[in-house]
């Protein structure tokens, strides 16, 4: 008697988690990409793009010594994109100098101090030191005379 | 691969450093499996306490004596709970689980490997942890402290300075284990917390309901928060602490083993470590106290109840500001906007966002399932006031903050559904305070 007074609530508690869970699994990537490891912790939550950027600076942190100073910028030049670019940069290149281009969607002209340069975009009409990593997403510059 | 391996696996460390609390007598009333997922978000937060206060005396963190540390703590703390071998030997009993038990189990499990797989395969990333969370634990486990000329760089404020440091702690631990951040490893804590919740909760929920409720709503809650975490992207941010730690929280404070000293213990432990890990989980931590000494005064003295329930996150959280007072970097937390510089006249679109944001998330299914059940609870007791009413509280809390922006929309698309995710939890546990019907085969402890 006190079973089937209790079921509604008990088939709710249940079925709503049955449901959730299956809602959950149909939402995976597929199975082929469920079996392989993912190039980076980005590849099926972000844009495209943003996984590019991602792998362009893991690369980066292979050609960019310890201790150099960096700065990321956009080609073109867009101050909102390097802002994301410095806080990108400051995580995946930790025990280098990561100069910041923008803040807050603002120039600040820092990278003109910096030792490399990481490019983000086509490679610039006119190169800022010698290329020292090109990736689709972008290049990685060592300045002249630094 | 290894780095990873050893990032996550050095997150056993927290049930270790538990342990010898959970292994107390007082705590055997809970199954070996429930108590397991306590130690786990208990040994987390003892840990980020040590971290903390050592940061605080100016000493440099190392991950065995910091396990030490912890653990020693866990021991002592067995002199603040009380012998109740006798009532916990009445509680042991176990009857064969049912096929509905079973199921709800097995959908429990289902849930947390959809987890694992989201985070595995890199779906359930939050962009959080690349902006805020890994580097700022990067940069501490590199100092070996919480790094002061990180908090000081005014170009890395985005980093939000005084933010509560339990899940940087965490992940700054683990890095100083594995020598470096791993960044996939860090994505599993999603599943791993899941895990932990998933193991505790049936177990805790048997005081407030008989066993195949309590299991049955914790199938509802894991999964919603599974199936919330790949859609929401939490994978390797502080939202997955805190479901661990307030759902947990809850669970015990509406629950029988509340009314005695080790459950109020373990009870102010979970809460310490929901106001560690996320800003929210300050105001949980005070309405749910604050409602919890209201609503059972009769079975509790008021003043060490509410010792052993803030006691904990007061230290925890007077550490880290201690922390930021003495090195001059903050004195609380920073400013959301003026307190009363509210825009009233975006209340409409505010609210509206809200519902559309959570709306988007399945349909609001994760919300409306926990509300329909409530809605058919037979014989509710007024203790289920107490996770309603936190939850109504924080709704409005967090529909507050959200009017300190002149433009919110942005602002509520990427953070409604996961600040308001534990509101869910909250509605399923109080939809499990009813009457005692007499099968509850736990009711020594059952209060509601």
């Amino acid at each position: 008697m006190r079973s089937r007074r209790d079921a509604p609530q008990l088939l709710l508690f249940l079925g709503g988690a049955a449901t959730l869970t299956a809602f959950a699994i149909t939402r995976l990537p597929p199975l082929t990409d469920l079996v392989h490891a993912p190039a980076t912790p980005f590849d099926h939550s972000a844009p495209p793009a943003a996984v590019a950027q991602y792998r362009l600076f893991v690369e980066a942190a292979a050609v960019v010594p310890a201790g150099a100073s960096v700065a990321s910028l956009c080609a073109p030049r867009n101050p909102t994109c390097e802002t994301v670019l410095h806080r990108e940069a400051f995580a995946l290149l930790p025990g280098r100098k990561v100069l910041a281009a923008a803040v807050w969607d603002t120039p600040t002209h820092s990278e003109d101090q910096a030792d490399f340069l990481i490019i983000v975009g086509p490679k610039p009409a006119t190169p800022p030191g010698s290329l020292v990593l090109e990736t689709p997403a972008g290049s990685v510059w060592r300045r002249s005379g630094r | 691969m290894r780095a990873g391996l050893v990032w996550i696996l050095s997150l056993a460390s927290c049930p270790l450093a538990a342990w010898p609390l959970l292994a107390h007598g007082s705590y055997r009333r809970f199954s070996l499996a429930c108590r397991l997922g306590l130690a786990a978000a208990v040994g987390s937060v003892l840990i980020s306490a040590w971290m903390t206060l050592l940061a605080l005396a100016g000493l440099a963190w190392r991950t065995i004596p910091l396990v030490a540390l912890a653990a020693a703590t866990a021991f002592l703390l067995r002199f603040l709970t009380e012998p109740e071998g006798a009532r916990s030997l009445a509680s042991a009993r176990r009857d064969p689980a049912s096929l509905f038990e079973k199921l709800a189990l097995a959908v429990t499990a289902a849930a947390v490997l959809a987890a694992l797989a989201a985070a595995a395969s890199a779906a359930a990333t939050s962009p959080d942890l690349l902006m805020i969370w890994g580097p700022k634990a990067q940069a501490f486990a590199a100092a070996r402290t919480a790094n002061t000329s990180v908090l000081r760089d005014p170009l890395l404020d985005y980093l939000h300075v005084s933010y509560p440091p339990l899940v940087t702690n965490l992940y700054a631990f683990a890095s100083m284990a594995a020598g470096r951040l791993a960044w996939g490893a860090a994505t599993l804590t999603f599943p791993l917390c899941l895990a932990a919740l998933g193991l505790a909760l049936p177990g805790v929920l048997r005081s407030v309901a008989p066993r195949r409720f309590a299991r049955a709503a914790s199938a509802l809650i894991v999964s919603a928060f599974g199936f919330l975490g790949n859609e929401l992207d939490v994978a390797g941010n502080g939202d997955p602490w805190l479901w661990l730690f307030e759902v947990l929280a809850m669970a015990l404070l509406v629950g029988g083993a509340a009314t005695t000293a080790s459950g109020q213990l373990l009870a102010g432990l979970l809460l310490a470590g929901a106001i560690c890990a996320k800003v929210e989980g300050l105001p949980f931590a005070l309405a749910a106290v604050a409602l919890f000494l209201a609503l059972r005064r009769k079975d509790i003295r008021i003043g060490s109840a509410a010792v052993r329930l803030l006691l904990p996150g007061a230290v925890c959280l007077g550490s880290w500001f201690a922390f930021g007072a003495t090195r001059r970097l903050f004195y609380g937390y920073e400013q959301y906007g003026r307190f009363l510089d509210i825009h009233w006249e975006r209340l409409g679109p505010v609210l509206a966002d809200i519902a559309r944001f959570l709306w988007r998330a399945g349909w609001a299914l994760p919300w409306l399932l926990p509300v329909a059940a409530l809605l058919l609870a037979r014989r509710k007791t007024r203790l289920a006031l107490l996770p309603i009413v936190v939850a109504a509280m924080l709704a409005v809390f967090l529909a507050f903050t959200y009017l300190h922006s002149p433009d919110a929309s942005l602002w509520i698309e990427w953070s409604a559904g996961r600040v308001f995710s534990p509101l869910l939890a909250l509605l399923a546990i109080a939809s499990l305070c009813r009457e005692d019907d007499g099968d509850q085969s736990e009711s020594n402890f059952t209060a509601c």
